[in-house]
Formats: structure tokens, C-alpha cells, sequence
């Protein structure tokens, strides 16, 4: 579950860093209230997947996966070739992504013995307004 | 000086991730104050230094270096593991990102 909750807080990152492209400056009213909803919601979701995950894998899984659909959307929408470089790179975070998958779930080992069935979550209230994360 | 703001930038990013993780889903007070303090301070710093700076590379730096030291302090603090094959995918994606953005252009 932690790695649908980290694919829907880089979904939302993607949204946050178009949108804010639209924003010219944060002088448009509805680019400028998607963008912090789209951060907000990022970030809660990042959250939520952390309380699982590492944070060194999630907070870079997160970043790396942001970028990669920014650039690629961005690319689509602004209808930018594809050279070899961004290409590479495209299937370096791919593959980076992965691989930290096919490492494992793992928690800190200090952390003991996981429950088998964790009892259901307690949903936390997002940060009311959460600026931009990136 | 955009360099020292994009430091800045970075420190208050790693302070970000790391405090998100300790705030287990916003349902932690205190971490998630921080949390949401730390990455209003972080955009603001990282806003200060791309008036000089080229935003693909203060951008890249940014997250490259918030990426390395929320790896680096994760496996500090909260006892996170690396193993070979976990650095060999965090250079991947830290590498595919710089790739990204400098072949990006601004």
C-alpha cells in the first residue's frame, strides 16, 4: 500500500510542478489554487508512504519520479524532442526506482517485527494550505 | 550569495523529508508544524537564489542534494539500511535526475 500511496504523491507532484508553470508568477487565481492543492496533497501522500517506507527511498523515489513525469508531460505538451541524453536518464530513474522496489520493503531494522495486518490507518488532517514543496 | 541560499535551500529540504517522515502521516503534531515550516523556508531560499541562478541547475542541485543528505541522515537517525544494490538505484535516479534536467535546458 505504501507504494500505490508514494506513485499518487509523485502523480501529484507532477501536477504541482505543471501547474506551476501556469502560474506565471502566482498571478493566476486557478493555476495558482491547483498548485498548492497539488502540493498539499504530494506531500500528505508522501507522508502517508513513509510511515512504511525509508525515508531516503521514498523522498528520492518521490523527486525522481517527479521529474521524470514533469519533463516527460512537459516535453509532450510543449512538444520538445527526445534526445538520447534525456532518454538515458529517463531509464536510469526507471531502473533506480526498481531496483529500490526489488531491494525490498524493508523498514530500519530497529523498527522490530512488523504486525502482520497493521490496524486501519488514522487518518491525519493534511496541512491546511501547505505551500509549495517544490 | 545564490550559492549560500541554495544550500540553505537544501539544508531545510533534507529538515522537510526527514520531519515528514516523523510526523507518520500528519497525525504527529510537532513534526508536521515542522515539516510544513521547513519546506515553506526551503521554496523561499531556493526562490532567493534562482534570481542569479539557472533554474535547471539550482533545481538540480536542490533535490540532488536533498536526496543525498535524506538518504545519508535517514541512514543515520533512523537506522535505514543501505545495501550495494540500494546505492547503486539511488545514484540511478540522483544521476537520471541531473541527466534530466541539465539535457532540459532552463
Amino acid at each position: 500500500m505504501s507504494w500505490i500511496h508514494l506513485l499518487i504523491a509523485a502523480v501529484f507532484e507532477v501536477i504541482f510542478a505543471l501547474s506551476t508553470n501556469a502560474t506565471e508568477g502566482f498571478t493566476r487565481l486557478w493555476p495558482s489554487l491547483l498548485t498548492v492543492a497539488a502540493a498539499t496533497g504530494g506531500v500528505f501522500f508522501l507522508s502517508l508512504a513513509l510511515r512504511t517506507l525509508d525515508v531516503g527511498v521514498g523522498y528520492t523515489i518521490w523527486t525522481g519520479l517527479g521529474s521524470l513525469g514533469a519533463l516527460s508531460l512537459g516535453a509532450v505538451i510543449f512538444d520538445e524532442g527526445l534526445g538520447l541524453g534525456k532518454v538515458i536518464s529517463f531509464l536510469a530513474i526507471v531502473g533506480g526506482v526498481i531496483g529500490l522496489k526489488l531491494t525490498g520493503d524493508s523498514t530500519s531494522p530497529s523498527a522490530g517485527p512488523q504486525p502482520p495486518t497493521p490496524p486501519g490507518p488514522v487518518e491525519g488532517v493534511g496541512p491546511a494550505g501547505a505551500p509549495a514543496a517544490h | 550569495m545564490a550559492w549560500i541560499y541554495l544550500l540553505v535551500a537544501a539544508v531545510f529540504e533534507v529538515a522537510f523529508a526527514l520531519s515528514t517522515n516523523a510526523s507518520k502521516g500528519f497525525t504527529r503534531l510537532w513534526p508536521s508544524v515542522v515539516a510544513v515550516t521547513t519546506t515553506v523556508v526551503s521554496v523561499y531560499f531556493l526562490s532567493l537564489s534562482l534570481k542569479t541562478l539557472d533554474v535547471s541547475v539550482g533545481y538540480t542541485i536542490w533535490t540532488g542534494l536533498g536526496s543525498l543528505g535524506t538518504v545519508t541522515l535517514g541512514a543515520i537517525l533512523y537506522k535505514e539500511r543501505i545495501t550495494t544494490p540500494k546505492a547503486i538505484s539511488f545514484m540511478a535516479i540522483i544521476g537520471g535526475i541531473v541527466g534530466l534536467k541539465l539535457t532540459a535546458g532552463a
